[in-house]
């Protein structure tokens, strides 16, 4: 450290109860960095966090004309705001205030005091040492474009974009399907009211669909986000339906002449459609779709017949992909979950047995408006089962094999599934192989014991080992672990809990938007506890079952968690951006042009100034990365308040004993 | 593949004046349904004629016969039929 | 062979978002490692010039770890990969200065590795007790 100085530095420790008190000597570190060169003040208390310790640091600031702050406490992504503005009401810049992490990355992690008190004293000495050099910084600020977009259709995507709209902003609402809905509006009824689905969401699904803020985007995919928070230009590829939107009556004279026959998704695969076709009768918007993978072509028409039977002249076989190109400020993303394929279960049948279904299968054979109109018949004979075998936990709590995760929804709608069952078919039987009943919800304990007591549902807590096919029966092998013994049941039908898994592709829109994922591939919050909505990348947020299995009424109230978090965003003039961003010492700087590829944000560009060439930086698209700063030949390139010689000069406090002898 | 509901699709017969064809392979090439390939008899003008190698899958569509620039090939509707789906 | 009463000093160059956030959700968890680590966290790991490396050794570090994203999954896009590009050619070079290769460290730590973070530092540290104090020659 040079001996010419030199910030007048305070040092705050905290003790942060007994987390960093109960294993760092938080006095003798008080002592020691107190006699640090450059440090005035050297305090400690139970909680600097806390107004009491927020007026310590006020109060050391003002008496003793403190130039800088270190506040040696928990890790930064908690309180570094809260310091920084605390410095900043008694006049001090907020970037003279850092934070030593002496919690999450000492005290919590390290058994040995005198150890763990030494590393406490040298992290914070070390963030002293980089505050020394910490230049006074004022945020950039930028505008934003109030106008946000929801990735998603389905309940939580819905419920977002309502939220947004309703408060006077325009949202854009993308979803990948012909119609909005998700999984939800498949669904025949819901738990633990037993509200008809399709009733309580169509209401929404209109709402959203004719709101004057609200421009959805069915058939279309996110095809490219560029930019930053409050500043997004996004490109949206639409998907050409074949057929005029406002156009469609949903006569459905298309559908009768079409040639071309393809199982239908929105049912289950348990229903055939045409190539032209609407998913199901209230879709959002009301019209047809041409499946183009399935129609025999275009170019030339090859069969044409659905254009020939249209009396509004809806159909255009010329449409072509469109992308189209909006500036939106903030990005909602719900794009919601799929169930794990049977087939992915060998031992229990799926995909090779048509009578063993899943969770959304019999939900579509439940539906009143479903391929079997409600009447409750197995695929294989169309026969009434008299005896259905219910699996719980199919590929969820299974770590060896599949997924170590609970899907949380299964034990609701399985004990929904039973009940609807036992309602439609009073001399039938329903069993139901459990291992726990997860039952949290309001008023989900009772509709379960209602299940059990009320509809006589049999539930055998055990795992099913194998299912397979004997003549018209299927026999369910498996265990009964409250009375010890192995049971085989023949039934009729089985429906398996499949586990919940994030929608398909999910890969590859995390990489175009940038936001993290977790290993199963669920969206990553900012922090499991106290983010639920955000992701670490600004301006993207998060909701529904995208983020992590859940039910309906959690995936409401995330929705509006997150429409919460845009309307905070949109209810400001500016977005300060970071002023961490890259420099260049135009007297250093040779033009040499390595920086301006390196920057993913094209912030860096070559400019002349005098004849010569000389790098320059955009800091408005700078995020301060220091990936150009770090491969600068010269020296020239720096990044503010993370220079190399403040790097040189901590890497160097952290490894000498002495002090101030470098 | 099984399913709840049944639909109907037309099937088409293809019906082939053979002398008339010039084997430009239109037919063969364009077919949305790959029903057609070019023979190998030969017809009294020495060309290769279309023949059906196919003829469940033939939709009636008509293109074959829209195609056709000697007028050689064209499809009638043979019957309505339940749609089969291979799994 | 573990030198007895060796205490390495080893420095970590973590990143903000990733490797940080890792080291903290470790800390969230309790889960216990080696003190023998000091964390110095920059923005993003491309941040780490091979020079800042260099001095470390030159000054006590006997062994540097440097903590990214996964590729792929950097928060500023690319960052990792020139770390990637810079680390495998500076362990060149340190071969030829006479520092073991083992010295130097790369990996890819998620925010969500909390276990994995705990469990790389536990490793390295063992592995440069193993390696011993780096020798630095006279001055």
């Amino acid at each position: 450290m040079k001996a010419d100085h030199r910030k007048k530095i305070g040092v705050f420790i905290c003790h942060c109860g007994i987390n960093i008190a109960g294993v760092v000597d938080v006095n003798k570190a008080r002592e020691e960095i107190g006699r640090y060169p450059g440090v005035v003040h050297s305090e400690d208390y139970i909680y600097m966090c806390s107004d009491p310790g927020q007026n310590f640091v006020k109060e050391a600031i003002k008496e003793k004309k403190l130039d800088a702050v270190v506040i040696a406490c928990c890790s930064p992504t908690l309180h570094e705001t809260t310091f920084r503005r605390t410095v900043e009401s008694v006049g001090m810049n907020p970037y003279q205030c850092e934070i030593a992490n002496i919690r999450e990355q000492c005290s919590w992690v390290h058994e040995n005091k005198k150890a763990a008190t030494d590393k406490a004293m040298k992290i914070t000495e070390s963030v002293i040492e980089k505050l020394v050099l910490n230049e006074s910084l004022f945020p950039v600020t930028v505008p934003v474009t109030r106008r946000a977009l929801v990735i998603g259709g389905g309940i939580a995507g819905i419920q977002a974009a309502l939220d947004i709209a309703n408060a006077g902003y325009e949202v854009l609402l993308v979803e990948r399907e012909p119609s909005i809905g998700g999984h939800m509006i498949q669904l025949s009824e819901t738990f633990p009211t037993l509200d008809c689905a399709q009733c309580i969401l169509t209401p929404r699904m209109v709402e959203v669909g004719h709101h004057p803020k609200v421009k959805l985007l069915t058939y279309s995919e996110i095809q490219e986000v560029s930019g930053y928070v409050g500043n997004f230009k996004v490109k949206i590829l639409r998907k050409p339906r074949y057929v005029i939107e406002d156009k469609c009556n949903l006569c459905g004279e298309c559908e009768k002449v079409c040639p071309i026959a393809a199982p239908c998704s929105f049912e289950g695969n348990l229903k055939v459609r045409k190539a032209i076709y609407i998913p199901f009768p209230q879709a959002i918007p009301a019209t047809y779709t041409i499946d183009a993978d399935k129609c025999p072509g275009f170019l030339p028409i090859a069969c044409g017949k659905c254009a020939e039977v249209c009396e509004p002249k809806a159909i255009d076989f010329d449409m072509k992909l469109e992308i189209i190109e909006e500036e939106v400020g903030s990005i909602v993303v719900a794009t919601g979950y799929e169930l794990y394929p049977p087939k992915m279960i060998g031992e229990y049948g799926g995909g090779k047995y048509e009578d063993v279904i899943d969770g959304l299968q019999f939900e579509r054979i439940l539906s009143a408006s479903g391929p079997t109109n409600g009447e409750v018949r197995r695929l294989s004979d169309g026969k009434v089962p008299k005896r259905v075998v219910f699996v719980s936990c199919v590929g969820s709590r299974d770590p060896e094999n599949h997924f170590p995760y609970c899907s949380k929804i299964c034990c609701m709608y399985t004990a929904k599934h039973a009940m609807l069952y036992k309602h439609r078919v009073p001399d039938g039987e329903a069993i139901v192989f459990y291992i726990d009943i997860r039952a949290g919800g309001k008023r989900y304990e009772e509709f379960v014991t209602r299940a059990q007591e009320e509809d006589k549902v049999l539930y055998i807590r055990g795992k099913v080992s194998k299912i397979f096919k004997d003549g018209d029966e299927l026999v369910v092998m498996g265990a009964d672990t409250l009375s010890g013994k192995q049971v085989e049941i023949r039934c009729d039908l089985v429906v398996l809990s499949m586990a919940m898994t994030p929608s398909k592709r999910i890969e590859e829109t995390v990489k175009k938007l940038k936001i993290q994922m977790d290993e199963h591939g669920f969206l990553q919050e900012a922090h499991p506890k106290l983010r639920p909505v955000e992701t670490l990348t600004a301006g993207f947020y998060l909701a529904g079952a995208g983020q992590a299995p859940k039910d309906i009424p959690d995936a409401v109230a995330q929705a509006s968690g997150a429409a919460s978090k845009v309307l905070d965003m949109f209810s400001k003039d500016e977005l300060e951006h970071l002023p961490i961003v890259a420099t260049v010492d135009e007297d250093l700087c040779s033009g040499c042009g390595v920086c301006v590829p390196l920057c993913p944000y094209e912030a860096r560009v070559m400019e002349i100034r005098d004849g010569r060439k000389i790098a320059a930086v955009n800091e408005i698209l700078c995020e301060g990365c220091g990936s150009c700063v770090s491969a600068c030949p010269s020296g020239a390139s720096q990044q503010r308040n993370l220079k190399d010689d403040q790097i040189i000069n901590v890497v160097e406090v952290m490894l000498t004993d002495g002090k101030g002898e470098f | 593949m099984k399913f709840f509901n049944k639909v109907t699709v037309p099937v088409g017969e293809i019906h082939i004046i053979k002398d008339r064809c010039k084997g430009c392979g239109f037919c063969v090439e364009y077919c949305p349904r790959d029903v057609l390939e070019l023979s190998d008899e030969f017809n009294t003008k020495g060309y290769h004629p279309p023949r059906v190698k196919d003829p469940g899958r033939c939709i009636n569509c008509g293109l074959c016969e829209m195609l056709c620039p000697e007028f050689a090939i064209w499809s009638t509707l043979k019957e309505e039929r339940e749609a089969v789906i291979e799994g | 062979m573990v030198k007895e009463n060796f205490n390495p000093k080893i420095l970590a160059f973590l990143c903000k978002w990733c490797s940080s956030a890792g080291a903290d959700l470790a800390g969230t968890s309790r889960i216990k490692y080696p003190p023998n680590v000091l964390p110095i966290t920059v923005m993003c790991s491309s941040r780490i010039d091979p020079s800042f490396i260099i001095h470390a050794f030159k000054r006590g570090a006997d062994g540097v770890l440097v903590a990214g994203c996964h590729p792929g999954d950097c928060h500023y896009q690319s960052g990792n990969y020139k770390t990637r590009r810079r680390i495998f050619l500076l362990k060149g070079l340190l071969e030829d200065l006479g520092i073991e290769s083992g010295r130097l460290r790369l990996e890819w730590i998620s925010a969500a590795e909390g276990l994995k973070f705990a469990s790389v530092i536990k490793e390295f540290t063992r592995g440069i007790q193993t390696l011993g104090p780096l020798n630095r020659g006279n001055g």
